[in-house]
């Protein structure tokens, strides 16, 4: 019943086959990227707004695109098991949301430490502070330092692109790490949207677990005396000194994601009219928002150019300083209380005075371009800038 | 100078009930004269196989 | 895997430790060994720091002296004192996050039944009480629900010895123990009747003053679990540091509890029955 799908070149898919162009949700923009993934597995547990997503992955198990999925009993039971089918030598997907991610948090670090390339798609939502099922993306500031590596896509067409293109980056001997795709819940979701997408006759080649730096758990593969995700906590300096070493060894990883990430993503940033005085840094939906605000601005003959980040882990810390140099203004909006992509920004540019913080919203509010527009009006105003 | 355990070899049945109890993996052999052998560079003194034998053939000791 | 795979060119021959080598040629690999066997072949587990009359280590060793195929035995753990020596052990050795591991060990036989459909893979999870009563119920729970094709041991000391002697929800009513400052309030789980009304098809409950039994009792938990579906052993493996008995008494306080909490039990649906019957 399945359609005969053939193996092809990744590259020939990211770039070169034809594209047809459709008009889908988020959720099934998630799909679609599993359905060209060649996933052998995929386990599921509902939470909005991930749930529709992983529905229509079950529909793709049913009709023969995996090999396996079922319906695990709680998120940390999700994590737990993916990562066991991952230490088996297969290539899996799951997803979740907000409280979901915070109740399998143990598991992230884990699959960084044990070097799995698994790829999980967040679909971000408002965690208990106080409950809320909103759009917001405070979670991914609590997964900032958990090893993996972290996509925030703007829209369905990046949500596809980057699933579909992490399972590459993470499957490099080099990187070998997880991969997080974060979208904003709902907006990105719940919304129907253009996306082009490949042939869906065409998958990407099998995952080789051969070509991994860590040994494949399937007793198959020599040595046979390996533990993996060893406890190094013996009270000694060679065991700290193992630790250490192995945790650097992971940072290092996610820096030599970054040419992979260049090539495959187009950039770890994309900037649009970098001489811009005045600048606006964002990821997520905020980017869709601020570029309505800055076409409105242009209207008003305020020139406002972007930063979009795409990669948050790693962060990419040269192309912000480099894209940021001759800004006088910097306005990061976001929809979290917390200001996560503020805080980076802030850590690795000079001047920081330039830096506006926020607008931020939360607990399912929207971002309208006014909003936005006001902001950097009553800056520009506060700092007398000429525009 | 360390704790290990000593065999009576005179007494030694090799009814293997020693290597069936010692905690520790390869430390109590049985040779080919059917007679139990420890490797008291691994022993760690626990004396379970002392406490097990039924014909007393192990002995606490030291090396 | 075939012995071949470890087996190493005779040029590299020379420069591999003694214990290699005598895993290779005098080991269980492709060589069935039991329990019966042990002091007369090179057993899978190295040189481990538990403590000296440890009861986990003695019924980790019993338990992987009758894996019946270790070559093709994978086993998952969880933090805790049985980490110890199963990480000194020549199979694969998996140990995440404390009481995931039946949620591990289900996505990892899934896989491996993807990636090996000819072939048995015998996943076996091999843990302490805190990680399968207390921690980890859930998950154990959940993966005989779905009749996930794997064995669960369980190394029962009645405590947490690994942090220092506190009370586990199988540490015995009364007991004063960490954490149990006027002695524990309730009973003991009941682990072993919960796997019966859970799905388990097949469960023992022994102790390691009966090494032949141990190794018995896991050896069919194993291979029922090839055919049939989930299986159960609880091993008493007693805990002298932190129960605070001499060393040398491990085997008469085990042996003292097959005449109270731990005397023998085991169950098993019909098709198990019959299916022993043909082995």
């Amino acid at each position: 019943m399945t359609k005969e799908q053939c193996v092809s070149n990744p590259e020939y898919i990211f770039f070169d086959s034809p594209r047809e162009k459709v008009f889908i949700t988020g959720s099934e923009a998630v799909a679609e990227a599993v359905k060209r993934a060649n996933v052998d597995m995929a386990i599921a547990y509902p939470i909005t707004p991930q749930s529709e997503s992983m529905h229509l992955i079950g529909d793709l198990y049913a009709q023969g695109y995996l090999k396996d999925y079922y319906r695990a009993e709680n998120e940390f039971a999700v994590m737990a098991a993916i990562h066991g089918a991952s230490l088996g030598g297969g290539r899996v997907f799951t997803a979740t949301s907000g409280p979901g991610t915070l109740r399998a948090m143990e598991m992230f670090p884990v699959w960084a430490g044990s070097r799995q390339p698994i790829v999980c798609a967040f679909m971000c939502r408002g965690v208990s502070l106080p409950p809320s099922i909103q759009p917001e993306n405070i979670e991914m500031a609590m997964l900032l330092d958990t090893g993996m590596i972290m996509f925030h896509a703007e829209n369905a067409q990046d949500y596809f692109d980057m699933i579909l293109k992490a399972y590459i980056i993470a499957e490099q001997p080099e990187v070998h790490l997880p991969i997080g795709i974060f979208a904003d819940g709902f907006f990105v979701t719940h919304t129907r949207d253009l996306v082009m997408l490949p042939p869906e006759d065409l998958k990407l080649p099998e995952y080789d677990s051969t070509s991994a730096p860590v040994p494949t758990f399937d007793m198959e593969t020599p040595p046979m005396r390996i533990t993996r995700d060893p406890l190094l906590n013996k009270s000694n300096f060679i065991s700290y000194a193992a630790n250490a070493s192995w945790h650097q060894e992971i940072l290092a990883a996610a820096q030599r994601a970054k040419k992979h990430i260049n090539h495959y993503l187009g950039g770890m940033i994309e900037i649009s009219n970098p001489d811009a005085k005045i600048l606006i840094a964002a990821s997520g939906t905020a980017v869709s928002q601020s570029r309505e605000a800055i076409k409105s601005l242009k209207e008003e003959g305020i020139d406002v150019g972007l930063v979009k980040v795409k990669s948050i882990r790693p962060f990419p810390t040269k192309e912000i300083i480099s894209a940021t140099e001759n800004a006088e203004l910097i306005v990061i909006p976001e929809f979290n209380a917390g200001g996560w992509l503020c805080r980076e920004i802030k850590s690795c540019i000079d001047n920081n005075s330039r830096v506006l913080e926020g607008p931020r919203v939360f607990g399912g509010m929207t971002m309208p371009k006014e909003l936005i527009m006001s902001e950097i009006k009553n800056a520009i105003k506060q700092k007398g800038l000429k525009v | 100078m360390y704790v290990t355990v000593k065999v009576d070899k005179d007494k030694c049945t090799g009814c293997k009930l020693c290597i069936l109890t010692c905690p520790e993996a390869n430390v109590i052999t049985l040779n080919e004269d059917k007679k139990v052998c420890i490797n008291s560079n691994r022993c760690k003194g626990c004396f379970l196989c002392v406490s097990v034998c039924p014909k007393k053939a192990l002995k606490e000791g030291s090396v | 895997m075939s012995v071949r795979n470890i087996t190493p060119v005779k040029e590299f021959e020379d420069i591999l430790p003694k214990e290699y080598k005598d895993l290779v040629n005098k080991g269980p690999f492709n060589n069935k060994k039991s329990v019966d066997d042990l002091g007369t072949f090179k057993e899978i587990i190295e040189e481990h720091p538990h403590c000296a009359g440890c009861g986990v280590s003695l019924g980790i060793r019993l338990a992987l002296a009758s894996l019946p195929s270790p070559e093709d035995s994978l086993v998952v753990g969880t933090p805790g004192c049985s980490f110890f020596a199963l990480s000194q052990s020549a199979v694969n050795y998996s140990n995440t996050a404390f009481g995931n591991q039946n949620a591990v060990a289900t996505g990892l036989k899934r896989m491996l039944q993807i990636r090996y459909p000819d072939k048995h893979k015998d996943v076996i999870v091999m843990v302490g009480d805190g990680g399968i009563a207390d921690i980890g119920l859930d998950l154990t729970l959940h993966s005989w629900f779905r009749k996930e094709k794997i064995t669960t041991i369980m190394l029962d000391n009645e405590v947490y010895g690994n942090t220092g002697g506190q009370e586990s929800g199988m540490s015995m009513k009364g007991r004063v123990l960490n954490m149990a400052p006027t002695g524990k309030k309730f009973d003991k789980i009941p682990v072993f009747d919960m796997a019966e009304v859970s799905g388990c098809v097949y469960g023992a409950r022994v102790t390691v003053a009966n090494p032949k039994k141990v190794g018995q009792v896991v050896r069919n938990a194993i291979l029922i679990a090839r055919e049939i579906g989930p299986t159960y052993v609880q091993i008493f493996t007693p805990c002298p540091t932190n129960m605070k008995f001499p060393p040398d008494q491990t085997i008469k306080i085990a042996k003292e509890a097959q005449k109270d909490q731990y005397s023998y039990k085991e169950f098993m649906t019909d098709e198990v029955a019959e299916y022993l019957k043909n082995i």
